[in-house]
């Protein structure tokens, strides 16, 4: 009993001892930054002096401004033009390879390479071959007698050029989730399909497509919480111009913190991304918790 | 193998070369483009190979731009990051699946929590926070971000040590081992093998990492390759030459360490979804 006692003691010394430096670490700079950034979007601080208590009014300022609201726009407008096309092209991508008997891995290396890259060095690359004169792309365009727009200075053409990099970028990345949902199948789903004597259409749409939901969903969800934290790209290639066309949610929390010094609306807007972070995690965890039967498989 | 399934193989291997191309041209176009001369570069139509081949470029890049100090702060903030991420992650991960102590899953729980706080949301906060430990413009905040952003590294690792059986551990207790040599002597070699992907990719995901060292770093010296690159294509914007061959210097140690270890990442990828 004695022994016992001592043991249990021990092992809780020992058990909080081996947490603490994570522990004191992941509430300083990650959990107790998340409360203090909620704080701050209700004051009128500016990085020095006493912040007062001012209410809603940063969010009311927020979102009666032009330039948040376009930023919130472009970030939803920037998530449904690259998360579609990530997904599909991954998609399409992982079956075709699924289906290769030889070199399998040297595609998935090639194709895996942009997600490893640094932004910056991709977004120099890019910078250059959309380039209005000297360009590749316009280069090409202009074989055919099309004189190229300037794709990154164009109000309309930022945006989809800024998500053809992003799809590119990622499309590795969920490529090798769907070939590990496509590996996970059970082989025997197909053999029964072909004693049925069932087309390969109806195979991939009876067979492949609702057992791979799981893995779609997971793919979608990284992806979304991806390109509504897009900044690097814009930041980079674009500083979110021209007129704030590619102004992104992540900009505009950067841009008033650290151009204007306006802590209270920057954290405003940092509050409003975090709350839509909360309630996709939600759904996420409702949604998994309906699939699990699947992946027990 | 039939003669139709063979044709139908060959198709396939050429869709995916084609598509291939494609996701590997801006790579081959930077390469290029670093070693063509300026007059070749703004010269419409393109010319796809560089004549003459100009090497200098390299040298004139790294002459320009401090890209040595900016290798050494980046490998400074990678290792030490990754080290001490590994070594406090696979600590509390110990801790959290065979250590019993009051509050244990609870703790756990909540910790997790961080995985939804990303740096994009905390970064005035954080930087205050930085500011207040008198780390402003120092390459530990870097680090101590690196180190302490999120959990997943402690979720992983519980999860491998948590499939260790308890009778191992349980042992080593009767025999009279702490729980200090317990980790050290028996857990740490087990883990070895599946920290390694862990290991791999948080060291790519810290020395692309640009928004931190943004943030943190105001002076030139103290900046790492991707913002110094950063700052590098501010300057140079009419020397596409320097500018290509210097974003070829920046990839090429993580190209390297991804050709040399693309099994791991693909693969921890793979199984658990490592965030990218």
């Amino acid at each position: 009993m004695h022994i016992s006692l001592n043991k249990r003691k021990r092992d809780a010394i020992a058990g909080y001892l081996f947490i603490l430096p994570t522990f004191v670490g992941v509430m300083t700079f990650s959990i107790i930054p998340i409360f203090l950034s909620i704080l701050l979007s209700f004051t009128d601080w500016n990085f020095a002096g006493k912040p007062n208590f001012v209410g809603l009014s940063n969010y009311v300022r927020e979102f009666s401004s032009d330039v948040f609201r376009k930023s919130l726009v472009n970030t939803v407008y920037y998530t449904i033009l690259s998360v579609p096309g990530q997904i599909i092209v991954s998609l399409i991508v992982a079956l075709a390879l699924n289906k290769l008997i030889k070199g399998k891995t040297f595609f998935r290396t090639v194709y895996f390479m942009p997600v490893i890259t640094s932004t910056v060095a991709i977004s120099m690359v890019w910078t250059w071959i959309y380039d209005e004169k000297f360009g590749v792309i316009n280069a090409i365009l202009k074989l055919f007698n099309i004189k190229g727009p300037a794709w990154l200075i164009n109000e309309k053409l930022v945006l989809p050029s800024l998500a053809i990099i992003g799809i590119w970028r990622r499309f590795g990345y969920q490529m090798v989730l769907f070939l590990a949902g496509l590996q996970s199948i059970s082989r025997h789903y197909y053999e029964a399909a072909d004693i049925d004597g069932a087309s390969s259409f109806a195979k991939f749409w009876y067979i492949t497509l609702p057992l791979l939901t799981p893995t779609m969903f997971f793919a979608c969800i990284t992806a979304i919480m991806n390109s509504f934290r897009v900044f690097d790209l814009a930041f980079i290639m674009t500083g979110g111009g021209p007129d704030y066309a590619s102004h992104t949610l992540v900009l505009e929390v950067y841009r008033l913190a650290f151009q204007f010094m306006k802590v209270g609306p920057a954290n405003a807007v940092a509050t409003i991304m975090f709350i839509f972070i909360l309630v996709i995690t939600v759904i996420q965890l409702k949604l998994q918790e309906k699939w699990v039967f699947y992946e027990g498989d | 193998m039939g003669e139709r399934k063979k044709l139908k193989q060959a198709m396939l291997s050429v869709c995916l070369g084609i598509f291939s191309f494609f996701t590997v041209f801006p790579f081959i176009w930077m390469f290029l483009t670093s070693l063509k001369k300026l007059t070749q570069i703004y010269q419409m139509p393109p010319k796809i190979l560089p004549n003459p081949v100009m090497w200098k470029n390299y040298i004139e890049a790294f002459q320009e731009f401090p890209f040595a100090r900016a290798y050494l702060n980046s490998a400074i903030i990678t290792v030490v990051g990754v080290s001490f991420f590994i070594i406090t992650s696979a600590m509390s991960a110990y801790a959290f699946s065979k250590i019993s102590f009051p509050g244990r899953d609870g703790i756990f729980n909540f910790l997790l929590i961080s995985l939804m706080i990303p740096f994009e949301v905390t970064m005035v906060p954080v930087l205050v926070i930085m500011k207040g430990f008198g780390l402003n413009n120092t390459l530990t905040a870097c680090i101590i971000y690196a180190v302490f952003a999120n959990t997943y590294g402690v979720f992983m690792i519980r999860q491998f040590i948590k499939g260790l059986p308890n009778d191992l551990i349980e042992s080593a207790v009767i025999d009279g081992c702490g729980h200090g040599r317990i980790f050290v002597k028996i857990v740490a070699p087990l883990i070895k093998a599946p920290v390694s992907a862990l290991v791999i990719f948080n060291f790519i995901t810290n020395w692309n990492n640009f928004m931190q060292p943004l943030v943190f770093l105001s002076s030139r010296e103290k900046y790492p390759v991707p913002l110094l690159l950063y700052m590098f294509q501010g300057t140079f914007t009419s020397r596409q030459d320097l500018a290509m061959a210097a974003a070829c210097i920046a990839i090429l140690p993580i190209l390297v360490i991804y050709l040399i270890f693309q099994k791991n990442i693909i693969e921890g990828v793979a199984f658990s979804g490592l965030k990218a």
